[in-house]
């Protein structure tokens, strides 16, 4: 039932609305609204009980496992969301002076000082409110850079076919043409297609490293050397920084321009789809397009620098600060977890992910790179599975909620057929990935004992599969009444 | 809970279709300049008046710019506070994917929504609402607005129950008309059915979106703004529309009682005296900044001062008033504005004194003289600019400009005089520690006449720094924005330290607050090293 269906008319929340009563108006009748907005007369009790049922009908990390391959869903410390909820934090006025918010500012700088250091980028933006904000940021500096030298026939951005579809994406948002490099049967970009893509007409490459297969780009260097040769510059979609964390920088692989995902990678709620955060980093040379503001420390004060400081930044993406609550969870989580933590986090998030996959390709399953070994995420693919059964990918992903878990990604990277991402993350236990392994075993088994028990899954969830082809051809996206 | 919240913001925006969110109110006016542009299939020009907020122009304008997409301003009836339709007129040429109305404007005043998008629909402009969400309770919805409606609206949602925090986590509406819906970006939630005939709820039309159509997809964007919406859909759920209404009314007459307050003082004004919402904007006679900064030492955080966005306001103040604020509290700012302003004030001392940046844009900084506030005008130099040039009189009565000490770094070591305990202490520390220092020279200015300035290097002892007055060149004072033109040292430099690199760019800087103080001596030398 939708919170309408539950709405009585006349029933209000007297102790929710402002008590003011000798309320005074200045409004002309021509501006004013004529009929009431469909919003809902419910009780609080009512929107208590309704609201909290709906979220306990949700998969999530503090209740499931959630091996959601590229997002990294790992475990969001309490710490961080009461560190960034103190009362001054919050309540705090974006427009407020710099000289109120020192206390603000000073966790700010020093993330950006912390995400320096992890990354080996020369300086830091907080701004972008999302990893694909920041994927724009960086490559619109990149396109500044170029057209300050007056290099404007570079024209094209180039990215494998593996990667995320924000980067193409973002590229055209830029103003570029995109141009797609081959990935090899290892995993790696092709060097060969590489090297005859670039040319005058190259603004630079977007990767990922460890790529979106799983894999680490063993080539980088040469990658680096071979688009840096021809003019472009080196874009780092931070997307897979948890591999690395603490133990390799995108800086010495030749990066130029990154995004960080504080959503993944630094632990902030992934919300049912955000708030996220994308700070950007950047080698010195094009510190100076950083989009704005920047956090910065003179002597013992702190404060936002803006366009008279920096004019040739690439201006801002947000009409305040950014995330500003994101920025402050990932600030405690960095400083929970230290240098020592950091890599910590690389270390256990690729055990874990090597025992997965060993463990699933003992049990039967086939590893989409199987000379390679795991990053961070691992990719298993069900095209034999659905030759011989008739049971896909989808299928099993419908199944392992049957069993307790939130499904990996699936059909996601395109380039392999049928196949499960799989990134358990650092924070899980050995038992968990046993019984993960276990549920999979089991629906491996129902796959070739009773296929249509697994084509039918899920079974035990509010509802079962949906109809996607309707939801599209018979479009309802806003409730009316009967 | 989002098909929920799709179904609330269409009907408070009165429009068929909205998304499950986007970052922010700024970003989400980008992405419907970038959606206009896609179903004009034309124009690649939007109109955006000036009375729409300078930051998200500027916003739109950095995520539009390098797809070849111009904005361009429209001018505002002065009086009337609003957009003018004079000034549209000059537009009738055309060429225009869309024109974008704010409701309420920056300023607080009710825009004249049915003629701007009966003008624009007229010669085939789509019109894009920018609006409150709280004011939409009482207020005509932009889909119900004249000359067919709005054709996209956005806003910012943080007034639906999101905390200030700083700045975000906030979150961007929008919605639209069904047939604009394939080019709408964000996610969207669709009702449907499972396989034995329940309702549900699934993510539909995705190959709007990047994880499908790549390249090709309306918009990069991949998470929204997830939690936020879920607190505004509770918010709404547990006002109603009732309550929301309530929310909306208290806010009105909140800014009415904070209005007629503020207009009472002698030497405040009503900026415009056309309706508005809960924003509204007073001149005054005296500067905003120290206002401000006086109201700031009272804890009260007194409004947005304009000067930056809308010079030709003068002196001007963007106040507001929400529903969060009692009687008392209006009394309370208004009484102290009247104090303040009245010259009945004595400022408390502030642990942090840094000058915000927004205060050293206007050119006029805070400055204490034994804890009384003093007038110092003229441009401070910024970091990492380029430092004006200058003619000084050195103590051979010769003029001397930065061209003399080519290739150097300068320290520019500005005091009001040579002959109080303070400068001399200053001056010697300096050359003590400057002389350590490559390829560094120590500039002392003043007004102090060459001869005082002699005299003093001789009777201290002092070599090694350069003495320059502005005795023939009093304009030095306003360049660097050390020009103190009230109180006793009126026509004397203000103290401060300026640390040049050898192309003159700026490495620190720092007017200090209280004159009676030394610099930040460790600071300027830092620079240095």
């Amino acid at each position: 039932m939708l919170i309408f269906e539950r709405s009585r008319p006349g029933r209000r929340n007297a102790g929710q609305a402002p008590q003011r009563t000798d309320l005074r108006s200045a409004i002309p009748e021509r501006f004013l609204r004529r009929d009431r907005p469909r919003l809902p007369e419910v009780s609080e009790l009512d929107a208590v009980r309704h609201y909290t049922t709906l979220s306990q009908k949700n998969y999530a990390i503090d209740t499931h496992f959630y091996p959601l391959g590229s997002c990294t869903m790992k475990y969001n410390p309490r710490a961080c969301n009461a560190a960034a909820m103190l009362p001054q934090f919050l309540a705090r006025h974006p427009a407020a002076p710099d000289d109120t918010g020192q206390g603000f500012l000073a966790c700010l700088y020093e993330l950006q000082e912390m995400l320096k250091e992890v990354t080996g980028m020369a300086a830091v933006s907080l701004a972008p409110m999302a990893g694909a904000q920041g994927e724009f940021a960086g490559v619109a500096m990149i396109r500044a850079w170029h057209e300050t030298r007056g290099d404007a026939a570079r024209r094209e951005i180039l990215v494998p076919d593996a990667a995320h579809g924000t980067n193409p994406a973002t590229a055209v948002m830029c103003g570029y043409a995109v141009r797609e490099i081959p990935t090899d049967a290892e995993g790696n970009v092709d060097l060969a297609a590489l090297e005859a893509a670039v040319g005058p007409h190259t603004a630079g490459l977007m990767l990922t490293n460890p790529s979106t297969l799983g894999v680490f780009e063993r080539s980088i260097l040469e990658i680096s050397r071979i688009v840096h040769g021809a003019g472009g510059l080196l874009y780092y979609d931070g997307a897979n920084l948890n591999a690395i964390l603490g133990r390799a920088q995108p800086a010495d692989m030749g990066f130029d321009a990154i995004h960080i995902n504080l959503h993944k990678t630094f632990s902030t709620p992934h919300g049912g789809g955000g708030p996220g955060a994308g700070p950007v980093g950047v080698t010195a040379r094009l510190a100076p397009f950083l989009p704005l503001p920047v956090v910065d420390r003179e002597g013992a004060a702190y404060r936002l620098l803006g366009e008279r400081e920096r004019p040739l930044s690439i201006g801002r993406l947000a009409a305040q600060l950014g995330n500003a609550g994101v920025l402050l969870r990932a600030y405690v989580y960095a400083r929970l977890l230290g240098a020592e933590g950091m890599r910590r986090v690389a270390d256990f998030a690729t055990l874990n992910a090597n025992y997965l996959m060993v463990e699933l390709k003992r049990a039967g399953f086939e590893v989409a790179y199987p000379t390679r070994r795991a990053s961070h995420e691992f990719i298993i693919t069900l095209k034999r599975l659905k030759e011989q059964t008739g049971v896909s990918a989808m299928d099993v992903a419908k199944r392992l909620l049957d069993k307790g878990f939130h499904a990996p990604t699936s059909y996601f990277p395109l380039l392999v057929p049928e196949c499960l991402l799989i990134e358990p993350t650092e924070t899980e236990s050995k038992e968990t990935l046993d019984a993960f392994v276990a549920a999979m075993k089991e629906i491996l088994a129902e796959a070739h004992d009773d296929p249509q028990l697994v084509k039918a899954a899920p079974h035990t969830t509010p509802v079962r599969r949906l109809d996607e082809v309707k939801a599209a051809r018979d479009l309802d996206l806003a409730w009316r009444p009967a | 809970m989002l098909y929920e919240y799709q179904t609330m913001m269409a009907s408070l925006l009165a429009l068929d279709v909205a998304n499950a969110s986007l970052y922010d109110g700024a970003s989400a006016l980008a992405e419907a300049v970038l959606m206009a542009v896609r179903a004009h299939k034309g124009a690649r020009r939007v109109l955006a008046p000036r009375t729409l907020n300078p930051v998200w122009r500027k916003v739109a304008r950095t995520i539009t710019r390098n797809q070849g997409i111009e904005l361009v301003e429209v001018d505002y009836d002065m009086a009337a506070g609003h957009t003018s339709l004079a000034a549209l007129e000059r537009f009738d040429g055309g060429g225009f994917a869309a024109l974008v109305v704010p409701q309420p404007n920056y300023f607080g005043v009710l825009e004249p929504v049915d003629e701007l998008i009966e003008w624009a629909h007229a010669r085939g402009i789509m019109a894009i609402a920018a609006v409150n969400p709280v004011a939409l309770a009482v207020l005509r919805p932009p889909g119900e607005w004249g000359g067919g409606g709005a054709d996209i609206a956005v806003g910012e949602g943080q007034p639906l129950g999101v905390p200030l925090a700083s700045g975000g986590p906030y979150f961007g509406f929008m919605a639209c008309r069904k047939a604009l819906v394939r080019q709408m970006p964000g996610r969207l939630v669709g009702a449907t059915v499972d396989g034995q005939g329940r309702r549900g709820y699934t993510l539909t039309l995705q190959a709007r979106e990047q994880h499908i159509r790549r390249s090709k997809a309306t918009s990069n964007i991949c998470t929204n703004q997830g939690l936020m919406v879920t607190a505004a859909t509770i918010y709404m759920a547990l006002l109603g529309p009732a309550g929301l209404a309530r929310v909306a009314r208290t806010c009105h007459s909140n800014a009415l009682d904070l209005r007629d307050l503020l207009t009472a003082i002698d030497g405040v004004e009503g900026a415009f005296d056309t309706p508005y919402f809960h924003e509204f904007v007073v001149r005054l006679k005296t500067p905003v900044g120290p206002l401000l900064r006086a109201l700031k030492a009272e804890s009260i955080l007194g409004g947005l001062d304009l000067a930056q966005d809308y010079p030709e306001l003068g002196a001007s103040l963007l106040v507001c008033a929400t529903e969060t604020k009692t009687a008392q509290d209006l009394k309370r700012y208004s009484d102290a504005m009247a104090r303040v302003i009245g010259g009945n004030y004595r400022p408390a001392p502030c642990a942090i004194n840094t000058p915000s940046t927004m205060e050293v844009h206007n050119g006029m900084a805070n400055v204490t003289l034994g804890g009384n506030p003093v007038t110092v005008a003229g441009k401070f130099p910024a970091k990492g600019e380029v430092a004006p040039d200058f003619s000084l009189t050195s103590k051979d009565l010769k003029d001397v400009g930065l061209k003399d000490f080519a290739g150097k770094r300068k320290v520019l070591n500005i005091v009001p005089s040579l002959d109080t305990p303070v400068c001399a202490k200053s001056t010697r520390i300096f050359n003590e520690r400057a002389s350590a220092l490559s390829n560094t020279v120590v500039l002392v200015i003043s007004a102090d006449l060459p001869f005082a300035m002699n005299r003093f290097c001789g009777a201290e002892g002092i070599s090694n720094v350069v003495t320059l007055s502005t005795v023939r060149s009093r304009d030095f004072h306003a360049r660097y924005g050390v020009d103190i033109t009230d109180g006793p040292l009126k026509g004397l430099t203000a103290r401060a330290v300026v640390v040049l690199d050898e192309g003159n760019r700026v490495l620190h800087c720092e007017l200090v607050p209280e004159i009676k103080n030394e610099p930040d001596y460790d600071a300027a030398l830092a620079a240095l090293k």
